[in-house]
């Protein structure tokens, strides 16, 4: 069998392949999208296959490439089960993810990317289909958001994605160009994070913590130390998105993998210490204005849990030589990121009213999902929009701060993360009702 | 072994300027090759304003936290940079001085001007001789020798 040949037999194969994938419907938003642009890609590799020639060994083997990856995608869509993640968590993902990776094609359309879940492994991933160099037959551009298994209800640390979300973003070229333009650019205007060099001479410093100074000498070459820009512009971008919630998941479910809080990995340093990510976290708190509480003094228990939260998530103990941005540049970032969400959807945490706040907060501490549901006096629900990262601050206080609220059939945080879970699938048909008018 | 463990983007830019190539010579193909000539102009668009396009992504790239890739998740693609040095190269070889931004603006108006000839004006054509040139000296650059 010639290659040529080879490649129009793996063609018919990934055609019925396609086919079979038809019969079966894979999560609540559809397949039809999804398959439909597996089709057209399908119609482009067709349309080139008869003018291959035989001796066209290169072509024939990126073609061969072109199909692979097709059925790559195919066999991802099969992957895709509900009950293996949060639904309602996953659908405000796909609504955000929607907004920021759009991209406007070579007639000066919208194109909007086929956004695909799936619960796998044990991390948290966003995998934005090859955006530098794309697939010749690509229309609409494939995003998968992969949710871990073992923490499928686990709502709470689910915020992490907002990091993961940053990633992509970066890699678009519409809010990508902005974030480039408004966000990294004032992050890498001096400092240690500006060049090779000064990032060198900063790991060198003699003034570096004992953990750092014990490793030296220490080299990061101008990829990594892209990498570790990139990687703090999506701490930032995950922190704005979600609020002071993110943070909350980031050192819950972070601080426990970085004993050494200030390893620079020798070997592949793709991630700055977590020292300096966490300081630059808190620091954005500060400037955000988020370090202060919403609840007031006389919200007492909530007030109180609000506060241990507080604590929690600002508590700071890392050397100073881990800051690496001055105030002036993190702010004129962070206003970078406010302005690029607020194109996107505007997007981004807001502080949730106080009085709401609490209601959600004591219904959590009644093993209730966290929603307004209140009744007036004529029978009617009292319905208020609440987002999802308001949702999930008040089950933050409402976890950190428990001992406030007495520990009397108290749930544990599997099952604070089931309620919270319930809140955001009632909230969204609450939300969705609003937006459609219904009073 | 499976094919797309080659995740060459070599192989992806070759083809997308022979594609881009064969159209500006024979405008009447290109009606019909929408859907490449997007593939090119995305290409193009993510090297003007990517600042990290091409950037080697490092090996063991995973999220915070995670214990490893996720074995199921498409592999990265590999030797961007190889594709982003052509695409220097030949800007260079065929525009000179010319800021980045404006050569490959000009290269895009001429994939507009062939794939939507209805909608936007015919290039001109020393820009088409240009976009030419640009994407012979690209697949130079990505052929082995």
């Amino acid at each position: 069998m010639i290659p040529l040949e080879f490649l129009k037999q793996e063609f018919e194969n990934v055609e019925r392949a396609l086919n079979e994938t038809l019969r079966h419907e894979y999560g609540p938003a559809g397949t039809l999208e999804y398959y439909e642009e597996c089709v057209s890609r399908l119609a482009e590799i067709k349309r080139a296959i008869p003018v291959i020639q035989a001796d066209d060994a290169k072509r024939i083997s990126e073609y061969l490439v072109e199909l692979s990856s097709l059925g790559h995608w195919k066999f991802l869509i099969e992957r895709s089960h509900l009950g293996e993640f949060s639904w309602p968590f996953a659908d405000e993902l796909r609504r955000m993810a929607t907004e920021l990776l759009s991209e406007i094609n070579l007639k000066g359309e919208q194109l909007k990317p086929i956004i695909h879940i799936v619960a796998a492994g044990e991390g948290y991933q966003i995998v934005y289909e090859e955006t530098q160099v794309p697939p010749v037959s690509g229309g609409r551009r494939f995003v998968i958001v992969a949710f871990p298994r073992s923490l499928k209800h686990h709502v709470l640390l689910h915020m992490l994605f907002g990091h993961e979300v940053g990633h992509a973003a970066l890699e678009t070229t519409v809010a990508g160009d902005a974030l480039l333009k408004d966000v990294v650019a004032k992050l890498t205007v001096s400092g240690p994070m500006s060049d090779e060099t000064s990032v060198n001479k900063w790991l060198n410093a003699n003034d570096s913590p004992i953990d750092v100074k014990s490793a030296q000498p220490h080299y990061l070459s101008e990829d990594y130390l892209n990498s570790w820009i990139v990687e703090l512009t999506c701490d930032l971008i995950g922190l704005i998105l979600f609020g002071p919630g993110f943070l909350a998941a980031y050192r819950a479910y972070l601080e426990p993998s970085h004993p050494n809080a200030y390893e620079v990995d020798p070997d592949e340093p793709t991630h700055p210490p977590y020292a300096v990510r966490y300081r630059m976290l808190v620091q954005a708190m500060h400037l955000l204005g988020w370090n202060k509480p919403i609840t007031r003094a006389c919200h007492r228990a909530c007030r109180k849990a609000e506060t241990e939260l507080l604590n929690y998530i600002l508590n700071n103990p890392y050397d100073s030589w881990a800051t690496v941005f001055d105030d002036s540049q993190l702010r004129k970032a962070i206003r970078g990121v406010q302005t690029v969400f607020s194109k996107y959807g505007n997007l981004g945490y807001t502080r949730i009213d106080a009085d709401i706040l609490v209601a959600l907060v004591e219904r959590l501490a009644k093993r209730l999902p966290p929603l307004q549901a209140d009744i007036d006096s004529e029978g009617r629900p009292q319905l208020t929009k609440i987002d999802i990262s308001q949702t999930l601050y008040s089950g933050w206080i409402y976890w950190v701060g428990r001992s406030h609220f007495g520990t009397n059939g108290a749930p544990d945080f599997f099952t604070t993360n089931r309620l919270c879970d319930h809140a955001l699938l009632q909230q969204c048909a609450v939300n969705n009702a609003l937006d459609e008018g219904v009073t | 072994m499976a094919v797309h463990e080659r995740n060459d983007a070599r192989g992806a830019a070759r083809l997308l300027a022979s594609n881009a190539l064969d159209c500006i010579r024979h405008p009447a193909n290109a009606l019909e090759r929408a859907v490449a000539l997007n593939n090119v102009y995305r290409m193009l668009e993510a090297y003007r304003v990517n600042a990290f396009f091409g950037l080697q992504p490092p090996k063991h790239q995973c999220p915070a936290g995670s214990q490893g890739k996720l074995s199921l998740m498409p592999p990265a693609q590999r030797h961007t940079k190889e594709v982003r040095l052509a695409l220097e190269q030949s800007v260079t070889i065929v525009f000179g001085d010319t800021p980045k931004d404006e050569a490959i603006k000009t290269l895009e108006e001429v994939l507009r001007g062939i794939a939507y000839p209805e909608d936007f004006d015919t290039p001109s054509e020393e820009d088409r001789l240009k976009a030419t040139h640009f994407f012979d000296e690209v697949l130079a650059h990505l052929s082995p020798a």
